[in-house]
């Protein structure tokens, strides 16, 4: 789901290459700018984001889906072959980030399907109620870990007025 | 401000427009602030009937690519001149220009109301804008003025809105579903937390009983206001029918509360603003939907920032802005789920 790690770096790269260097006059600042640019560069193909995180995501995503096909399972409906496939490539230690972007697009989509399920078929799910606060729990749990990586924003007022 | 636009001249389109004689565009500017229509200020000086004029307009033009899905401004230009005949401060417009000769694509030119418009950024809660002495008369204009948007006969206007035939609890589904297109286009419908949040809203949507005129924006920010008084209310490009409810969630949205004092809008309590509206209304705020359509307004951020996270990511935009918006996806969901938390307590009998 998210915007990849170097789309957002060439992006800075590209504003302050056209945008930012022509309207610093300042010879210092713009030799410290263009090194700061070229440190950029230098590292857009180094950077990714955490491969602990997204095994915790695929993890967060699988979990939500089993407890939704667990509990359609025991109410007797019937789960499409998609939202059950299932090839554990997040949990394999070898596995690289393109392994693990694809599991977690995978795992996501299937999670998704499988909450579409569950609403469709409420009205043959005993106890749609908890199933629903389980899932509405296990979401919240899953968005807190990620909350918590989030780096204190900064006071762009302040910077501004620098 | 930004810079004037370069190589366009509309003095000739002007002059024929207007029925004036020896125009002269003075100036030419454009609003940096906006993310959706592109507005540009212009300062002319002509002669008309023998008499020298000097006048500043405003043109809201429709974008190359806003973050909004489907742009087509004579609505808002419509929408514009009936809310001025019902009385709302809004600017006056002037005409719609529908042709892309004049200005590459359509637009429509209105009056330029002079006052100040506060600054305002959700990601960071400011000092209180206004005044001891004006905000009395600030806050009675601010509640009048979406009480009265509230009160437009629509149904007995010339106005076309999409929801405006059927029942009016289908009109929200609709609305849910207008929002669900665009954030599948987007590619984040398949998130297993979106999915809940549509899903848990569809299913849970409250009986809606009256459609109105939402303008979906209304806040500190989007009025010009000038010696204590609201002069017009502006950016009415989210307008469409709904439940007031919808408008009242977001004018109560913490984003847009003073940093210290928690003024809505900068201008009242939350308690104050809600009795003056219902006073001035006479209708009753219900608390369940205030926080249903607290979720909807999420819902509504999460269908503005996946079309700019997908504008970002699929580089036909550049503007970092827009790679912000893309990293608010994921807060956005936090505040979802939490409200949708609340919701359900609610609806087990906790408090609201």
């Amino acid at each position: 789901m998210s915007v990849s790690a170097k789309t957002y770096m060439s992006s800075i790269i590209d504003v302050l290459i056209k945008t930012v260097l022509p309207s610093v006059e300042s010879p210092f600042a713009r030799t410290q700018l263009s090194f700061a640019i070229d440190m950029l560069n230098q590292l857009q193909n180094h950077v990714e984001y955490r491969s602990d995180v997204m095994k915790d995501d695929c993890a967060a995503a699988k979990e939500m889906r089993d407890v939704i096909c667990a509990a359609l399972m025991e109410n007797d409906i019937e789960i499409p072959g998609e939202i059950v496939s299932n090839d554990d490539t997040e949990s394999q230690p070898e596995a690289g980030m393109a392994d693990l972007k694809g599991a977690l697009t995978q795992l996501e989509a299937a999670s998704a399907a499988a909450v579409d399920l569950m609403y469709e078929k409420r009205d043959r799910i005993k106890d749609f109620s908890a199933l629903e606060k389980k899932i509405l729990d296990l979401s919240n749990q899953w968005i807190q870990r990620r909350a918590a990586l989030k780096a204190p924003t900064l006071n762009l007022e302040s910077l501004e007025s620098q | 401000m930004g810079a004037e636009p370069q190589g366009v001249d509309l003095t000739a389109y002007l002059t024929e427009k207007m029925g004036a004689e020896d125009l002269k565009v003075l100036k030419m500017s454009r609003v940096e602030q906006g993310m959706s229509a592109d507005t540009f200020f212009l300062d002319l000086a002509y002669t008309k009937n023998n008499e020298k004029v000097r006048e500043e307009i405003v043109i809201r033009r429709e974008p190359s690519g806003g973050i909004l899905e489907t742009y087509d401004l004579s609505k808002e230009f419509n929408l514009l001149g009936a809310l001025k005949a019902a009385e709302v401060a809004v600017p006056r417009v002037l005409w719609y220009e529908p042709s892309t000769e004049a200005f590459e694509r359509p637009f429509y030119a209105m009056e330029k109301v002079e006052g100040e418009v506060g600054n305002v950024d959700p990601r960071r809660p400011s000092k209180l804008m206004f005044s001891e002495q004006e905000r009395p008369t600030l806050a009675r204009d601010f509640v009048s003025n979406i009480v009265k948007t509230h009160s437009f006969d629509w149904r007995n206007s010339p106005l076309v809105f999409p929801d405006s035939g059927g029942d009016e609890s289908e009109a929200l589904i609709r609305q849910i579903e207008r929002h669900e297109e665009v954030i599948a286009r987007a590619g984040y419908r398949s998130h297993p937390i979106i999915a809940l949040g549509i899903n848990w809203l569809k299913q849970n949507a409250p009986e809606i009983d009256e459609l109105c005129i939402v303008h979906g924006d209304y806040r500190v920010g989007n009025f010009i206001s000038e010696d204590g008084r609201i002069r017009a209310v502006i950016d009415w490009e989210l307008a469409h029918l709904g439940d007031p409810h919808e408008d009242l969630a977001f004018i109560l949205s913490p984003a847009w509360r003073s940093a210290e004092e928690g003024l809505v809008s900068h201008l009242m309590t939350e308690a104050e603003f809600l009795q003056q509206y219902q006073e001035m209304s006479g209708r009753v705020v219900d608390p369940y939907k205030l926080m249903y359509f607290g979720a909807i307004i999420v819902l509504r951020g999460l269908d503005i920032m996946c079309s700019c996270a997908k504008n970002f990511s699929e580089g036909q935009s550049t503007d970092l802005r827009d790679g912000i918006h893309a990293m608010t996806v994921e807060s956005l969901l936090e505040v979802l789920l939490l409200v949708l938390s609340m919701l359900t307590m609610s609806q087990d009998g906790g408090a609201v």
